[in-house]
């Protein structure tokens, strides 16, 4: 890869991390109440999905890092930690294993499912109590909503973005 | 980017059963469960009106009001007062939680057992 192509792929990346510190403050100002606390919109996963379709599996990661640094430091609760944590880490994984396979609206419906199950499961651990089951529904049906509107949003832009960026596969 | 037809069809079911899950009426609770930090502390029956103060985990407090069948949380000190906003429980099954403070507060049903957790 020519170095010109390589400074504007990282010109991109940091774009897109910016655009991930905006779209963290915006979750942040939109409540979801009656769930779990650290349940959002997500609408920080737009900026990891397009850096995952885009750039590939290793800058996705480093936007999916730099979400969860900002919900947990400067836009949330510190004990969120370990939540936003689990449920970014199993949602990206997920996202990354199917994003081939599936379409792009599918692929973040499945990021929003799993980065909420992996909620769940962190509070199952935390709170030593099996069930979280008044939640569970309302939680996937959250996540599978704004996944899908992510999706949505994402795929208009990972298709526009790949026509304007030239360098990028 | 549209999803294709096999993934609107599992979407679908998926959301149906979500739905049917979430909107299938409970039985009516008969007590309350406070649960700290994983151990069941104390269990209020509903028909008797009740308020006391719960110690939770890193020092946050919750005050637990049981009045008229249903189970609130009047006022907790945690930092995002989920637990305080959400509305009263009644029907076995309904839970509260405040995961700052880790309680759980669980509505059982008549026969407290599997029941009781599983909606």
């Amino acid at each position: 890869m020519p170095s010109r192509d390589k400074a504007k792929r990282l010109t991109t990346l940091a774009l897109l991390a910016a655009a991930a510190f905006v779209l963290s403050w915006v979750d942040s100002l939109i409540p979801v109440s009656g769930t779990l606390p650290g349940a959002k919109l997500g609408l920080a996963n737009l900026s990891v999905l397009i850096g995952l379709y885009l750039l590939g599996p290793l800058p996705g990661a480093a936007l999916c890092g730099l979400k969860i640094l900002l919900q947990t430091f400067l836009f949330g609760n510190a004990y969120a930690f370990f939540y936003s944590l689990a449920g970014g880490i199993l949602s990206y994984l997920v996202m990354l294993l199917t994003r081939k396979r599936c379409s792009v609206m599918f692929v973040s419906a499945l990021g929003g499912v799993f980065h909420n199950l992996g909620q769940v499961l962190v509070a199952a651990v935390i709170l030593q109590t099996a069930g979280l089951m008044a939640y569970f529904p309302v939680l996937m049906l959250c996540g599978i909503g704004a996944g899908l509107a992510v999706g949505l949003a994402g795929g208009i832009l990972i298709s526009r973005l790949r026509s304007i960026l030239p360098f990028i596969s | 980017m549209r999803p294709r037809r096999w993934e609107a069809v599992i979407l679908g079911v998926v959301i149906l059963a979500l739905l049917i899950w979430a909107l299938w009426p409970g039985d009516p609770g008969a007590a309350v469960s406070v649960s700290v930090n994983g151990q069941v502390t104390e269990v209020y029956p509903l028909d008797q009106p009740t308020i006391v103060s719960i110690d939770g985990y890193g020092g946050f407090l919750l005050t637990l009001v049981v009045s008229d069948g249903s189970a609130h949380v009047e006022y907790a000190s945690c930092p995002d007062l989920i637990c305080q906003h959400h509305r009263p429980i009644s029907s076995a099954g309904e839970q509260i939680v405040c995961l700052p403070a880790r309680i759980v507060l669980t509505v059982t049903g008549k026969e407290a057992g599997v029941d009781a957790v599983t909606r």
